[in-house]
């Protein structure tokens, strides 16, 4: 699975839709990291991460830099994530309409739930290379190939994203 | 080696991507610098917690999910297709001249900027912006959604008049604001279309136009703002100063030229819709002829004129009536938003007109749709109570409420049901 992304968009495209299962494996682990984080609950991050990856499939064709499927996979998945939301909290209020004014007090959350918490709430540019890093487990070189950007630019992000990290960590 | 030249590093350090040389400056550095070698820790702390963080998240095999789900979707489509047949043909509605469909485009055209104006929170000017507010001319590319897939349109403002072309569906629109008229340009199929557009739509417009200038005012004045330098960056193939602004509810970059201090690109998140607006340039000279409102030739003018100064709920229901009826074969949308008004574009104008629809008939549903569209982005944008519960609500239900609103400035409700009739609710507990 040494190819990038452009290869199996473009195999997809020319009539091989099995080797979007490379493009599956390469990118669930991150998929379902980055929704863990916004939506806090694994079974709902699984659920999202599945369609996103489904919603992908259909619109390849409408891809249009295949070079940037990473960015709008994440684009895909902050839309479904966001549905999901909107459906849960449509389906809250008519469940237990008082439930909503009412602030329930906030659970403890584990450190790592609070993590992933505040890794999805990077700014794109810093959550995507953390993404890539810790859970797509590449290293700096191969994430300035992937996004087309110096090293130093990749170094830099990370150096950005820790101490955005760190300070919203601290605020929790 | 200082401090600074050494923090830099420490990430290049850590990812043991330094040279024999600058390592050894940072070792050295390291040894003798309490406060450095604390940095350094917390940083392979945090590197540390990501990578538990990953272990945790786990592996995860969604393969055959994935391809199980791919293929019963695409048994639905081929099942729906089939049935698309018959349906289309009973129920066929628009399209025989196709100059009508001009009227659609301009509708989604119209409401996916006027997203912008849903921003949250009084925007005040400040000084600081004098230069923009005075600049006369202002271009732009403004994208909505995704910067690869997002909806991409190019504006050119002179003046009062806002010429956006949308080269994705083929169409320009050029708007009067003074004259609250605008001419909307179909360049595949060489239409044209006046619209009148006093009120609301116009004056929607000018915010987005002013939203260059809010951006940047914002960040001055918000007090909760954290502003952070980025520092220079080749930014749309110029080199620009960043600032990133945080606040509660949207993270806001503006990339500025580091002479002017004006700004080249911004980029908001509000809510959770990106737009971004870039290779932005002032006072350019640009020629009147791009806002002319007179009908290019090779155009042929539609002779009827819209009118998008007046909606009601009426054209909202003409809206609901084409996504169930229409375009859904029988069923209501999952969601009823701005992205959902976007995405359903590219059918809007594949419906075919039937044969014994006139074509001021057929005008008359397009521009109620248009209508109908502002009549949901007043309402959405005026902080009222509404709800959309259509999800799983079949067209023709007549006991299922579809969608739901609060009249401005009354105690009661208005619930839209499955078959579209309309009925007063005196409370919103009464309503799903």
């Amino acid at each position: 699975m040494t190819e990038n992304d452009k290869y199996y968009v473009t195999r997809c495209l020319d009539g091989h839709p099995d080797d979007f299962r490379y493009l599956v494996e390469r990118y669930q682990s991150i998929l379902l990291a980055n929704l863990s984080g916004q939506l806090g609950d694994r079974d709902r991050a699984e659920e999202a991460a599945q369609e996103t990856l489904v919603r992908a499939y259909f619109r390849m064709n409408r891809l249009k830099k295949p070079n940037s499927f990473f960015s709008w996979l994440l684009g895909i998945a902050n839309r479904v994530a966001k549905e999901q939301r909107r459906k849960e909290r449509a389906w809250l209020r008519r469940e237990s309409p008082s439930s909503l004014s009412e602030e329930a007090p906030a659970a403890k959350e584990s450190p790592h739930a609070e993590l992933q918490k505040a890794v999805s709430a990077l700014p794109e540019r810093y959550r995507q290379v953390i993404l890539l890093r810790y859970y797509g487990e590449r290293s700096c070189r191969q994430i300035a190939e992937q996004l087309e950007m110096p090293l130093g630019t990749v170094t830099k992000s990370l150096s950005r994203a820790y101490a955005m990290l760190r300070q919203s960590l601290q605020q929790e | 080696m200082n401090c600074q030249q050494c923090r830099d590093l420490l990430v290049e350090y850590s990812e043991e991507l330094l040279e024999a040389p600058n390592k050894k400056k940072v070792d050295d550095h390291l040894d003798a610098c309490p406060d450095c070698r604390t940095e350094l820790q917390q940083l392979v702390d945090m590197q540390n917690s990501l990578r538990e963080n990953g272990r945790v998240v786990g592996r995860i095999d969604l393969q055959d999910r994935v391809f199980n789900q791919i293929l019963r979707e695409q048994q639905n489509r081929i099942n729906s297709a089939h049935m698309a047949g018959p349906i289309s043909i009973i129920r066929s509605l628009f399209m025989k001249n196709p100059l009508l469909k001009i009227a659609a485009v301009a509708a989604t055209v119209v409401i996916v900027v006027l997203g912008l104006t849903f921003i949250p929170g009084n925007i005040t000017f400040a000084q600081v912006v004098e230069p923009l507010l005075n600049a006369r001319t202002v271009v732009f590319d403004l994208i909505v959604g995704d910067e690869v897939e997002g909806f991409a349109a190019r504006d050119f403002v002179i003046g009062s008049k806002l010429r956006r072309d949308v080269p994705s569906l083929n169409n320009i629109l050029i708007m009067d604001l003074d004259a609250s008229r605008m001419l909307v340009l179909d360049t595949s199929g060489k239409g044209a279309l006046y619209i009148k557009i006093e009120g609301f739509l116009a004056e929607g417009q000018r915010d987005v136009i002013n939203l260059v200038r809010n951006a940047v005012s914002f960040a001055m004045n918000d007090p909760d703002a954290v502003i952070e330098e980025f520092g220079r960056k080749t930014v749309d193939g110029r080199e620009a100063v960043g600032f990133h602004i945080s606040d509660p509810t949207s993270e806001t970059t503006i990339w500025a030229d580091p002479d002017t201090a004006l700004p080249v690109r911004i980029e908001l998140a509000l809510g959770d819709t990106p737009y971004i607006l870039k290779n932005i340039q002032f006072d350019v000279p640009l020629d009147e002829s791009l806002v002319s409102m007179e009908v290019p030739p090779g155009y042929t003018l539609v002779e009827q004129q819209g009118d998008w100064s007046e909606f009601s709920e009426d054209d909202f229901i003409v809206v609901l009536r084409i996504f169930a009826e229409y375009l859904l074969s029988g069923s209501y949308p999952e969601t009823l938003g701005l992205e959902d008004v976007m995405g359903i574009q590219p059918q809007l104008a594949r419906i075919p007109q039937p044969a014994d629809m006139s074509d001021e008939e057929a005008m008359d549903i397009i521009m109620s749709y248009g209508k109908g569209i502002l009549f949901f982005a007043q309402l959405a944008g005026s902080g009222a109570d509404w709800r959309y519960t259509g999800r799983g609500v079949q067209f023709g239900e007549a006991d299922k409420v579809v969608f739901w609103y609060h009249v401005p400035g009354s105690s009661s409700y208005r619930a839209i049901y499955g078959d579209l009739h309309v009925e007063d609710v005196s409370s919103p507990d009464l309503l799903p």
